[in-house]
């Protein structure tokens, strides 16, 4: 992974000593809240519900096994003992005291990780598939390509006011497992005739009040065109992006009030009058970062392992938890590993001082001490040998890390919602706990199969709502909690909005009527046929009558 | 027609901690709904708000805003009582003094 140069240090550390000075002033005086609010959000900052919260950013997910254990600590000494994962790969800290804030900036640049850049009207964190460098699918490593634009992006002083936030996602894979259509730029990685790599460029996608999804302005970007395209990109937006309305001032209106064609014109001018040569990454460099995503050095290994196959037979948990939690990984005897972060009762995302400390020690023992936060709210060790899943497992049974539900009914997204979030119309959490327990049988979620349920506390939607096969947003409805749904959500390269199912449930009522989705799923499904599939089969009209034939 | 008074109490977020915390009888910012100096007019809503200022002034706390109650001496909203007695989702993360439950 990559390690800090001695620049990039001095950066960050020069960073925290500002903000240090400038918590400093806040509390002395020097400065009002007013004027210190920008400053502590380019950190990270933020005053939410109950304290101050602080963003930490995982560049593209990625993070050693001492990152990890930072985390942990941090969450001990300064916090209540647990982070929460984010759909964005990044890690929030809910109880923050202002007066520490600095302290937490310096343990963390202690170990090459700060909050830059996680709020604002900026290029935020750039997310990217949890199996990078890793899938058995993929044509190149997304990474190297993630950390280029997280370098050219940070603090770049023609894109640090941008009429909004924005955010890139980029995928090596044609198998789409970062949701690069709901950004609002992904890139994915693709071969053109000629066998060279680039990237089809989608720009435009987003999810919030006004969900859309993203339009392919390049078909085939040559790779060394990059940071000269992205560019063009951000100059269009950042001077026709609206500033008048900030709920109409993400790329995406501007590319849907432009119209795609205009748009794409447009960014085409002003891409044949930039200087491309001197605004790409100079070739040198490019292979300076690529060298730190170099491969681990993996066994030729045959690729069934007697000691899996065993263990299979003689755990049935094992063999549950093995059959759902692995990912395909391109060596033989390798496999990647999903920890998942959905307990039965729990809160999507959340793990505890211990169950870092835990994963992060299953990493050195068994997966070349890296670790990944997927968008999906899970941990992923992306390299392990298949002759040591089973002690793996033991391992994390023991921190009730081996919850066997990756990409079932019980995997569920959500945002912190009412219980945290000072934005939230609705929580969020006690619908997962609720939904968790009311599918926790093992061999029901199985026959079940591939299931997403995402839900958000606001139409701001950062629990992916609109991309979830089933979808949940939390509003309000005259001081009571109500739940609408959508359905057929795809956050994939089929990417889809789901459409809106009818008239809301309360939150007591949510929980029956996405079993009464499910049965009807059950009932009517083909054989082999996931979800999805049969809702794009049949239709809504099946499953809204699931919902309300009962009312009449 | 202006509206109703609602009885209210002021809150705000202390600001070197983080928490919110809530005005109480005597003067104090406290993280405990308890003994809360309660406004019950206009007048007084008035008062305490000026007060809300002062003390975001005086560098105490950041945000301060009046929260409406109930005749119980509940926050109204489900919102205020959530940020009151803290995140329902685990009974370890609630305030131990939490009156009722948030929902």
């Amino acid at each position: 992974m990559y390690r800090y140069d001695e620049f990039d240090q001095r950066f960050v550390e020069e960073r925290v000593a500002q903000f240090r000075d400038q918590a400093r002033r806040r509390l002395s005086g020097a400065l009002t809240e007013e004027e210190f609010r920008p400053l502590r959000l380019m950190n990270g900052l933020y005053l939410q519900l109950h304290a101050y919260m602080l963003r930490v950013a995982i560049p593209y997910g990625t993070l050693s096994s001492d990152q990890m254990r930072k985390l942990a600590d941090i969450s001990e000494r300064y916090d209540r003992g647990y982070g929460h994962f984010t759909t964005r790969q990044n890690i929030q800290y809910n109880w923050i005291k202002l007066e520490e804030t600095a302290d937490i900036l310096a343990d963390l640049a202690s170990v090459q990780m700060h909050a830059i850049q996680t709020s604002g009207n900026c290029i935020r964190n750039v997310t990217s598939d949890p199996f990078a460098g890793a899938a058995a699918d993929e044509f190149e490593d997304p990474r190297p390509t993630g950390e280029l634009i997280r370098q050219w992006s940070s603090l770049h002083p023609e894109f640090s006011f941008l009429p909004r936030k924005f955010k890139i996602a980029v995928t090596g894979s044609p198998n789409d497992r970062a949701a690069v259509k709901a950004h609002d730029i992904g890139l994915r990685m693709i071969k053109n005739e000629a066998g060279d790599l680039g990237y089809e460029v989608i720009v435009g996608g987003g999810l919030g009040r006004t969900p859309m999804i993203g339009k392919v302005i390049r078909d085939f970007l040559p790779k060394a065109e990059l940071l000269p395209y992205l560019e063009a990109v951000m100059r269009v937006y950042n001077l026709h992006g609206r500033r008048d309305n900030k709920y109409k001032a993400r790329i995406k209106i501007l590319v849907h009030e432009m119209g795609e064609e205009p748009f794409r014109k447009e960014v085409e001018r002003e891409y044949a009058r930039l200087d491309v040569e001197s605004l790409a990454a100079p070739a040198e460099e490019v292979e300076r970062i690529q060298a730190y995503f170099a491969p681990p050095a993996l066994e030729n290994l045959p690729e069934e392992s007697k000691a899996f196959e065993r263990a299979k037979t003689a755990d049935p948990d094992f063999r549950i938890w093995a059959e759902t939690n692995l990912h395909p990984h391109r060596a033989p005897g390798y496999t990647s590993v999903v920890i998942s972060l959905k307990p039965v009762g729990g809160a999507p995302g959340d793990a505890t001082a211990e169950q870092m400390r835990v994963a992060a020690e299953a990493a050195d023992l068994w997966a070349f001490g890296e670790l990944r936060v997927t968008h999906e709210q899970n941990l992923v060790l992306a390299h392990v040998k298949k002759d040591d899943l089973y002690p793996l497992y033991r391992k994390l049974a023991g921190a009730g890390l081996d919850s066997a539900n990756r990409g079932l009914v019980t995997d569920i997204i959500a945002c912190p919602g009412l219980d945290y979030c000072a934005l939230a119309t609705a929580r969020s959490i006690p619908i997962a706990q609720r939904l968790t327990e009311r599918f926790a049988d093992p061999k029901r979620q199985r026959d079940i199969g591939p299931l997403s349920i995402k839900i958000s506390g606001c139409i701001n939607a950062c629990g992916h709502h609109h991309i979830g096969h089933i979808g949940i947003l939390g509003l309000d409805k005259a001081g009571a909690e109500f739940y609408q749904l959508t359905l057929g959500g795809d956050p994939t390269e089929t990417a889809a909005i789901g459409e809106r199912a009818g008239a809301g449930f309360s939150a007591e009522g949510v929980v029956d009527a996405i079993e009464r989705l499910v049965d009807r799923y059950l009932e009517i499904r083909e054989p082999s046929e996931t979800f999805l599939q049969t809702y794009r089969r049949t239709g809504a009209e099946s499953f809204k009558d699931a919902l309300y034939a009962e009312a009449g | 027609m202006a509206k109703a008074f609602v009885s209210s109490i002021l809150t705000a977020n202390d600001l070197r901690e983080g928490w919110s915390v809530f005005l109480t009888r005597d003067g104090r910012w406290s993280r405990d709904w308890a003994d809360l100096r309660v406004a019950a007019s206009a007048e007084e809503g008035a008062e305490l708000s000026a007060l809300g200022a002062a003390e975001e002034a005086a560098r105490r706390v950041v945000g301060a805003y009046l929260v409406e109650i109930d005749a119980e001496g509940r926050a109204k909203l489900r919102r205020e009582r959530i940020r009151a007695e803290g995140p329902t989702h685990r009974a370890d993360l609630r305030r131990a003094d939490a009156l009722s439950e948030a929902a």
